[in-house]
C-alpha cells in the first residue's frame, strides 16, 4: 500500500460523493408559482389588450425574468430552513444544465424584438420557447429524482406540435392574436398543473 | 511513513465497494437500495451482501417502506457510520500528508 494509492481512494471517494449529491430542492411550490404567474401574465396582457407582435417578447422576458427571480429567492428560503448551502454542488450542476437552452430562449427573444414589427411571429417563438425549455427541463432532470425529464419532453413536443400546425396547416389556426394565451397555457397551466401533481404524489420534503 | 496508519484503517468501510456505499450515502441523507445499485454498478446480491456487513457493524440503517404499492428499501448512514466515515478519510488524508512531507 503507498500514498498514491490512499490519493487515488480519496478522489474516488470525492468522485463518489459528489455523484450521490442529488438536487433535492421542492419543486411543487416552485412549479406552482411559476405557473400563476405565468397565467396571470397571460391574463394581464389580454386584459389590457397587449399588442402581442409589438411588445410580446419583452413583455415575456420581463415575465421570466421575474418568475426566475421569485423561483431563486424560494430555493434560497428552502436551502436556509434545511440549513444547507444555496449555492451547493447539486444547484451548480442543475444550473449548468439549464443554461444553454435558456440563454438560446434569452436570445430568440432579443433577435424577435430587434426583428421589424410586421415580420414578427410570435406564435412561433412560443413554440421555439417551449422547446428550448423542455431541453432545459430535460437537462435538469438527469440531477433530479422526480419526473422533470418527462415534463421536459412534453414541453418539446407541444412545441414541435405547435410548429408542426402552423407550418403544414394551409391557414395556420393559430395567430398572434392567440400568442398571450398559448403562453398562459403552456408555461402557466403547464407548470401548475405539474406542481398540483407533485403535491398531491411526492410527499413534501420539511423545508416546504 | 508510518506503517501503522495503513493498519489503523478500519476494516469495515477499508472495501472497494463498501467504501463506495459509505461515500455515496456520506453526500446524501438516504438513498435507495436501486439507487446504490446502478450508481455503483453492482448486482443486487453485492450490494445486500456488502449492507448487510455494513448494518452488523452499526454502520448503515436499513429501512423499508412502501412507495406506490411496491416495496422501497433506503440506506442511511448512522451516527457511527458518519464518524467512522469521517475517521477513514482524515486517515487517508493524513497518510497523503505524510508521503508528501517526506518527499
Amino acid at each position: 500500500m503507498s500514498a498514491n494509492w490512499a490519493e487515488e481512494n480519496l478522489q474516488t471517494i470525492r468522485t463518489l460523493m459528489e455523484r450521490a449529491s442529488v438536487y433535492r430542492r421542492a419543486l411543487a411550490p416552485i412549479s406552482m408559482m411559476a405557473g400563476g404567474l405565468g397565467l396571470m401574465a397571460a391574463g394581464v396582457a389580454e386584459a389590457t389588450n397587449a399588442s402581442a407582435a409589438a411588445n410580446f417578447a419583452i413583455y415575456w422576458l420581463i415575465v421570466a425574468a421575474l418568475t426566475s427571480g421569485v423561483a431563486l429567492f424560494l430555493m434560497r428560503g428552502q436551502a436556509a430552513r434545511a440549513g444547507e448551502e444555496f449555492w451547493s454542488p447539486p444547484t451548480r450542476r442543475v444550473a449548468r444544465a439549464m443554461v444553454p437552452m435558456l440563454l438560446a430562449g434569452l436570445g430568440l427573444g432579443v433577435l424577435e424584438i430587434l426583428t421589424p414589427v410586421e415580420s414578427r411571429e410570435s406564435v412561433r417563438l412560443v413554440a421555439l420557447w417551449m422547446i428550448l425549455y423542455g431541453g432545459a427541463l430535460h437537462a435538469a432532470g438527469f440531477f433530479m429524482r422526480r419526473g422533470l425529464k418527462l415534463l421536459g419532453c412534453a414541453f418539446v413536443l407541444g412545441g414541435l406540435g405547435v410548429l408542426a400546425v402552423q407550418l403544414i396547416a394551409s391557414h395556420p389556426p393559430l395567430d398572434d392574436s392567440n400568442a398571450h394565451w398559448l403562453m398562459g397555457a403552456a408555461f402557466g397551466l403547464g407548470n401548475l398543473l405539474y406542481g398540483f401533481y407533485l403535491k398531491m404524489t411526492v410527499q413534501p420534503l420539511d423545508t416546504e | 511513513m508510518n506503517p501503522e496508519s495503513f493498519q489503523q484503517l478500519d476494516k469495515v468501510i477499508h472495501e472497494k465497494s463498501r467504501m463506495a456505499i459509505m461515500s455515496m450515502l456520506a453526500a446524501s441523507t438516504e438513498l435507495s437500495f436501486t439507487e446504490l445499485r446502478d450508481a455503483l454498478n453492482m448486482t443486487d446480491g453485492n450490494v445486500t451482501t456488502h449492507i448487510r456487513t455494513l448494518q452488523k457493524a452499526g454502520y448503515v440503517a436499513v429501512s423499508k417502506t412502501f412507495q406506490d404499492n411496491r416495496p422501497l428499501t433506503t440506506c442511511t448512514l448512522t451516527v457511527p457510520g458518519r464518524k467512522a466515515f469521517g475517521n477513514y478519510v482524515a486517515l487517508l488524508e493524513g497518510i497523503v500528508q505524510q508521503a508528501k512531507r517526506g518527499n
